[in-house]
């Protein structure tokens, strides 16, 4: 229970993989059951939140319904069926604005300290290391801010933390903290390494772009991501023309075997 | 249309807030007192989740047409022309009048309802401001996504009825909120409060919290002592961060209560959806507006109460809210 229009659902404390998978499932179990009464439900990396209108169902009878779902996609043994896409996203890896960014903060280029950090020769390298993986969209953690974990990495790269927080990033910029790539939608604080930029933004509260159209949002928690370097005369004429664009976004079903057995 | 002849400490532009948005982690903003600006847009013949004006003290407007209002919530010495302006009932002003909000007498945030509403974009299903950034600036909705300044021109929308067929109207006395300097919030505890220890759970319980200076519509902070946590597991995510009251982030309802490094903090409207530290309760949703009106300084205590009694306590306020309820 969390107050009285609210249920937590917690899938473990570690925050591991497992437990991110288990409540996503759980989670689009929960939405398709479609129970009386219940308003919302939220996914985050580890837990589910959910709204419920108290005067039509009561919360420990909603309680005893989750958990009955629960139990549906458990028997399903170790395979999990998630509901998924697949996007590609073109970033300007080491562009101009996020140098500029390190420059005003008194740091040097963040793919430098990257580079560094993982006793990588060079930039290239570690654009390469980065752009090989795939992605998976572990949490939202406010309006388009996504956290992406590598599913699969030729090698893994992480970084440290800012000393001191940044007072500013770029718009539409991604960085790495730890194993952790994330984005950064608007010009905000951050402390993380910057990676290079995009051409086209992934949260609209406007919805000028018809991709826009079912959800402020192109990246959804569940959600796989691979990023293709582009040139800076690439960004520039992708965002040129970005009511032309095409976002690349392929939705199918991620499956995978989870091992032991997390209960609820 | 009202123009802003001072904007005051920060006034805004609030509905009832977006509700929906928690899968992309989107605030929910909307007013900090809902009662207030409910029986507001009633007394002004609005829908109840109409958006009207949240108020902080200092707040000089100017009506510039023939307007019918009606001022709720915290009294705040509110003044048209220059003499005591009515609270709690339907109000007409005359172009040209300016009404004025100059000093706290009791409760800490007033509302002004206006018939038809305060005419500003639909954003996410909501006319509310969420105010983000250091100088304000970086927010979304409401009034261009900032709290009103100085030579603002707020438009309103088209009252449901012709403004001289107005029925004035009065909240009954006994149901007219009285905002004193010391609080009760009741709380369903949980999901986490055993991650404290047994002191801290009767600290958080018993304790005369002070409302914090920092207290605002991110979140409500409060200064006493700290509250004490057992030892975090030794499984327990070690990046999550060195404090035992830290946790892999999860969604937090408006009035969740965390206590980061052992502080109380109560989530308000503009807060995050998300939260790095264990939810220790909830504040019912019945008292979330005595929180909005409880302000820096004042005294508050937590009282627990179970999440039936709390469901109970709700259906009951909501009853209040009925027309025929309500008015004298």
């Amino acid at each position: 229970m969390c107050g009285d229009q609210f249920l937590s659902i917690y899938y473990g404390d570690e925050g591991s993989f497992e437990e991110n998978v288990l409540a996503i499932a759980h989670g689009q179990a929960i939405e398709e059951a479609r129970m009386e009464g219940v308003l919302e439900t939220a996914v985050t990396a580890s837990s589910i939140l959910m709204r419920y209108n108290p005067s039509l169902i009561d919360g420990t009878e909603l309680m005893g319904q989750v958990k009955e779902v629960a139990r549906g996609v458990r028997r399903a043994k170790g395979k999990m069926r998630i509901n998924s896409a697949m996007v590609t996203l073109p970033m300007f890896y080491d562009d101009p604005w996020t140098r500029e960014c390190a420059e005003a903060h008194h740091v040097p280029p963040n793919l430098e300290v990257i580079a560094k950090f993982n006793g990588i020769g060079s930039i290239e390298e570690v654009v390469r290391f980065h752009s090989a993986a795939t992605y998976w969209v572990r949490y939202v953690a406010g309006p388009g801010l996504v956290g992406l974990i590598p599913l699969s990495q030729e090698r893994v790269l992480l970084a440290p933390k800012y000393e001191r927080p940044r007072a500013w990033t770029p718009s539409r910029t991604f960085g790495l903290g730890g194993h952790v790539t994330s984005y950064y939608p608007f010009e905000m604080p951050g402390g993380i390494q910057l990676l290079g930029r995009l051409p086209v933004p992934l949260f609209d509260a406007t919805r000028s772009h018809p991709a826009f159209g079912e959800s402020p949002a192109i990246c959804h928690i569940g959600y796989r991501i691979k990023f293709v370097p582009i040139t800076k005369e690439e960004y520039s004429e992708i965002e040129k023309n970005f009511q032309n664009y095409e976002y690349h976004i392929e939705r199918d079903v991620f499956e995978t075997e989870l091992k032991g057995d997390e209960g609820v | 249309m009202f123009e802003i002849l001072e904007s005051g400490l920060m006034t805004t532009v609030q509905d009832l807030g977006r509700d929906q948005y928690f899968s992309i982690a989107l605030v929910k903003s909307g007013v900090m007192d809902t009662f207030s600006l409910r029986v507001g847009n009633l007394l002004v013949g609005n829908h109840t989740g109409e958006a009207g004006l949240e108020i902080s003290v200092g707040l000089k407007v100017r009506a510039l047409s023939p307007t019918i209002i009606a001022i709720t919530g915290g009294d705040l010495a509110s003044k048209i022309n220059g003499a005591d302006a009515p609270m709690w009932e339907t109000i007409k002003l005359d172009k040209g009048d300016i009404l004025s909000f100059s000093s706290i007498r009791s409760g800490f945030r007033a509302y002004l309802a206006v018939a038809g509403g305060i005419d500003v974009p639909v954003l996410f299903g909501s006319k509310s401001t969420y105010v983000s950034g250091r100088s304000g600036d970086l927010g979304f909705g409401g009034f261009k996504g900032r709290p009103v300044r100085k030579g603002d021109i707020l438009e309103i929308g088209r009252p449901r009825k012709p403004i001289d067929s107005f029925e004035f109207r009065k909240v009954k006395p006994p149901l007219i909120p009285k905002f004193k300097d010391v609080w009760t919030l009741r709380v369903v505890l949980g999901p986490f409060e055993y991650f404290l220890t047994e002191r801290g759970l009767e600290t958080l319980l018993k304790h005369p919290w002070r409302v914090s200076y920092r207290a605002g519509r991110t979140g409500y902070w409060y200064d006493g002592p700290l509250v004490e946590f057992k030892e975090r597991a030794d499984h327990q995510l070690k990046g999550a961060g060195t404090h035992p009251s830290n946790c892999i982030s999860d969604g937090v309802p408006v009035g969740g209560v965390q206590a980061p490094f052992g502080v109380p903090v109560i989530f308000c409207p503009d807060q995050s959806t998300i939260g790095g530290h264990v939810k220790l309760a909830t504040v019912i949703s019945a008292d979330l507006d005595k929180l909005g009106q409880s302000k820096p300084g004042d005294k508050t205590f937590f009282k627990e109460v179970p999440v039936n009694e709390a469901q109970e306590i709700l259906r009951r306020s909501q009853e209040l809210l009925r027309e025929e309820n309500l008015f004298i």
